[in-house]
């Protein structure tokens, strides 16, 4: 059921391969070592293992120093095409010589998962292919159930009201209301007049979500990115196709918080989530007057690797008043920590307006029930233009 | 024309439409191009995307041709300023709006730009490149092919000086070539060694233990002619890629400064090193990682990762630049001069010479640019192509 539901829209059939492969790669853990052995032997894999007598000097150095394993420790080394253990060789956690990885069998399991993984996109894209005729018949009685499903996942938009962020207001809000994400774009900015292309194209998109208007964010990019020769002669074309104006004419969506915590921003670049990828972020949280009381709550929150929690006490440290209704407040992306910031200040949030009573609060709370486990849904505007990542990456395989 | 000569900046040239007709209509080595993009098939070929840029920044994408001569006539026709190479697709471009229309083979290819390197040289900045910073494009060149060819097993690797400021690499193998999304990503990923992911002690990947063998046949050298450690932001630069506490570092920067050279500032970040084998500091591989930082081939992932992602073509002209994009030889690498390739302008300058030359050519041999200042270029491609075709 849930297969029919998501195998046609690629965000939540990623969702849906990520939840079916957590499970599998768990009851696979779960399996005794004796389970595994017979559960090899019926998938018939063919692997080639590797004589112990082969694993001596110079090979046995190099998979010392490859792996996560030691060849002291290691039970039997398989030789696989480094192409069937992408994620061992994405990590670079295995030696690979002439195109083979040397794997331990503690980490056959990256192999076995690879196969479920590509084996559930293919079932997806078989679905997704057959969907429309064997949906037919089904427009009252399967159709609005379906429909439903993928409701629940992923019915988030965060655009703001046109015209609430200006090339006028960005300089003050930068300090009162923008999120981490993008005052860490907007400073390296300010240094550098230039950024990677990744951070322009996050600056512009959130722009435009945050309802910057266009001449607005062409004036921006011309007066500010002026590392470059010829910035407008460079980046017209780009902004408008952020907004929609050039090319496909559906425009780029606001990057949310999963993209921003998966990006991996090398020297340089500023595009990825502060929290995680900000290597001095006591010194940063401190540059944008955040209390000291708070930022050791918030760098611990950021080290244990709940970065969106980390983004929520900076909500809180630096807003001010009703502190038992800052509590409530659940940031859940870019354009959202904007919005309610800015509802906050104007005193418009609805969290001030609504009447003090249990029941609107536990409303709000439960309208906002956070989700910190799984990376949250993206939005609409972002399925859009989200690029192919890691998991959706399997559906060029085989389909 | 007078045009042709106008110069902008210092290396900008502006090229001509008439300048690029000539090199399109008369040196461009249209039959190996060809062969290689339909691997000698026009079908295809016609499934193979095509970018043109034309004046005024006016790009062009899917666009497909059946035939030589097809392609000879756009090319005459539009001069394009800049030619990308996308992936072979399952159907024509013309059907790009089709559900299924996907990728279906794509050279492996990595870009590298020497204007990602800022930090780490002092001679030029942004898209200007010397021979003094050329040695960074050396390393990348060494480490890229060393790589592919020990750890991934592939043969067949063509380097382009990318005609202004890096280079970029084409695996034409067709294993390479039939890499999903998701392999292309691992490979990308695994030749991304950051500064970051060098730890404090613990054993080094053979990767990254090959990359700074590679390393060190510069390292020396480059320091020096580079003057990293000259100033004292150049000592902060080294020193903030150590993981040991700040007054320590601040202690070693003090010795540092009782010196003048690079030379001899470096040595003390040895002698450390040297006290760190024997367990006085915690950090026992800041050596390596400065020279990661430095020195590692700093990829623009996205290119390597994307199935569809379009590069500059070999032979193309940068028209900025007016300079060719040439294959070159890995091996030759050290003694490549990006200021001595040949250019639309050198080529029409030295035509005349040619003419002569190839009056007495036959057959295939008769076109221009199997001679004179394309030969070498042309050479190494073709000769690639024929390793391609004998498998």
């Amino acid at each position: 059921m849930l297969k029919l539901a998501f195998c046609k829209q690629p965000d939540l059939k990623q969702w849906f391969v990520r939840n079916e492969v957590n499970l599998f790669r768990y009851r696979f853990n779960k399996m005794s070592s004796k389970g595994k052995i017979r559960f090899f032997e019926l998938s018939k894999f063919n692997l080639e293992s590797i004589e112990k007598g082969e694993i001596t000097g110079e090979l046995e150095a190099n998979l010392n120093d490859c792996s996560n394993i030691t060849t002291a420790s290691a039970k039997t080394w398989y030789r696989i095409p480094w192409t069937q253990v992408g994620r061992l060789v994405t990590r670079r956690s295995i030696f690979i010589d002439e195109g083979k990885a040397y794997v331990p069998e503690e980490d056959l399991i990256e192999f076995v998962v690879g196969k479920f993984r590509s084996e559930c996109n293919r079932w997806l894209a078989g679905l997704a292919k057959k969907f429309d005729v064997m949906m037919e018949n089904e427009q009252e009685r399967l159709v609005p159930i379906l429909k439903s499903f993928g409701n629940t996942i992923a019915d988030a938009d965060f655009s703001s009201t046109e015209g609430r962020l200006t090339i006028n207001s960005i300089e003050t809000m930068r300090k009162t209301s923008l999120p981490p994400c993008i005052r860490q774009l907007l400073d390296a900015l300010q240094v550098d007049n230039k950024l990677k292309h990744d951070g322009r194209v996050h600056l512009w998109a959130f722009f435009k979500a945050a309802g910057m208007p266009l001449e607005d964010a062409l004036k921006f990019t011309f007066t500010r990115m002026t590392a470059y020769a010829n910035p407008e002669k460079e980046f017209k074309y780009n902004v408008r196709h952020v907004y929609g104006k050039e090319g496909g004419g559906k425009g780029v969506g606001a990057y949310g918080c999963s993209t921003k915590i998966k990006a991996l921003p090398v020297e340089g670049q500023y595009q990825g989530c502060p929290f995680k990828h900000q290597r001095n972020l006591k010194q940063q949280l401190r540059n944008w007057g955040v209390k000291e009381v708070d930022i050791d709550k918030i760098k611990k929150k950021a080290d244990d690797g709940h970065y969106q929690v980390a983004c929520n006490q900076f909500f809180k440290s630096t807003h001010k008043d009703k502190e038992e209704k800052l509590d409530l407040i659940t940031i859940l992306h870019p354009n959202n920590f904007f919005d309610q910031s800015f509802d906050w200040n104007t005193g418009e949030h609805k969290l001030l307006k609504a009447e003090d009573t249990a029941k609107s609060e536990a409303m709000e709370t439960s309208t906002y029930e956070p989700a910190w486990e799984t990376t949250l849904p993206m939005s609409q505007a972002e399925k859009e233009s989200q690029s192919q990542k890691e998991f959706e990456q399997d559906d060029f395989m085989e389909e | 024309m007078v045009s042709s000569n106008l110069v902008f900046a210092s290396d900008e040239i502006a090229v001509s439409e008439e300048v690029l007709s000539s090199y399109y209509k008369e040196y461009f080595p249209l039959d190996p191009f060809i062969e290689w993009l339909g691997y000698r098939n026009d079908e295809t070929l016609s499934r193979r995307e095509f970018s043109f840029t034309l004046k005024d920044d006016v790009y062009t994408r899917f666009r497909s041709f059946t035939s030589k001569e097809e392609l000879h006539q756009a090319f005459i026709k539009t001069k394009p300023e800049k030619i990308d190479i996308g992936a072979i697709y399952n159907y024509s471009c013309k059907h790009r709006l089709s559900p299924d229309f996907k990728e279906e083979q794509r050279e492996l290819v990595f870009d590298i730009d020497i204007s990602d390197y800022d930090d780490v040289r002092t001679c030029c900045q942004e898209a200007r490149i010397c021979q003094k910073c050329w040695p960074l494009m050396s390393i990348c060149v060494k480490v890229l092919e060393e790589t592919l060819k020990t750890a991934f097993g592939f043969e067949q690797i063509l380097f382009v000086f990318s005609g202004r400021r890096g280079i970029h690499c084409w695996v034409f193998d067709e294993e390479a070539r039939k890499l999903n999304g998701a392999e292309r990503f691992a490979l990308a990923h695994y030749c991304q060694v950051t500064a970051q992911q060098i730890g404090t002690s613990h054993r080094l990947h053979t990767h990254i233990q090959n990359a700074l063998k590679i390393t060190d046949l510069y390292w020396d050298e480059y320091l020096e002619t580079q003057d990293l450690l000259g100033t004292e932001e150049g000592i902060d630069s080294f020193l903030k890629y150590v993981k040991l506490d700040d007054s320590i570092k601040n202690e070693w920067k003090e010795q540092m400064l009782k010196y003048d050279t690079t030379m001899e500032r470096w040595s003390i970040f040895q002698q450390k090193r040297k006290e760190a084998q024997s367990k006085k500091y915690r950090d026992r591989l800041f050596i390596e990682r400065i020279k990661i930082a430095v020195t590692y081939p700093r990829i623009d992932i996205k290119v390597t990762e994307g199935f569809n992602h379009l590069l500059k073509a070999p032979f193309s002209v940068h028209p900025k630049t007016g300079k060719v994009c040439v294959p070159f030889n890995a091996d030759d690498v050290d003694s490549f001069d990006c200021d001595n390739v040949p250019t639309v302008f050198s080529l029409r300058k030295n035509d005349e010479e040619l003419v002569k030359v190839i009056e007495k050519q036959e057959g295939d041999m008769s076109k221009k640019y199997y001679h004179g200042e394309m030969k070498e270029s042309v050479k190494i491609f073709t000769d690639l192509l024929n390793q391609v075709f004998s498998e």
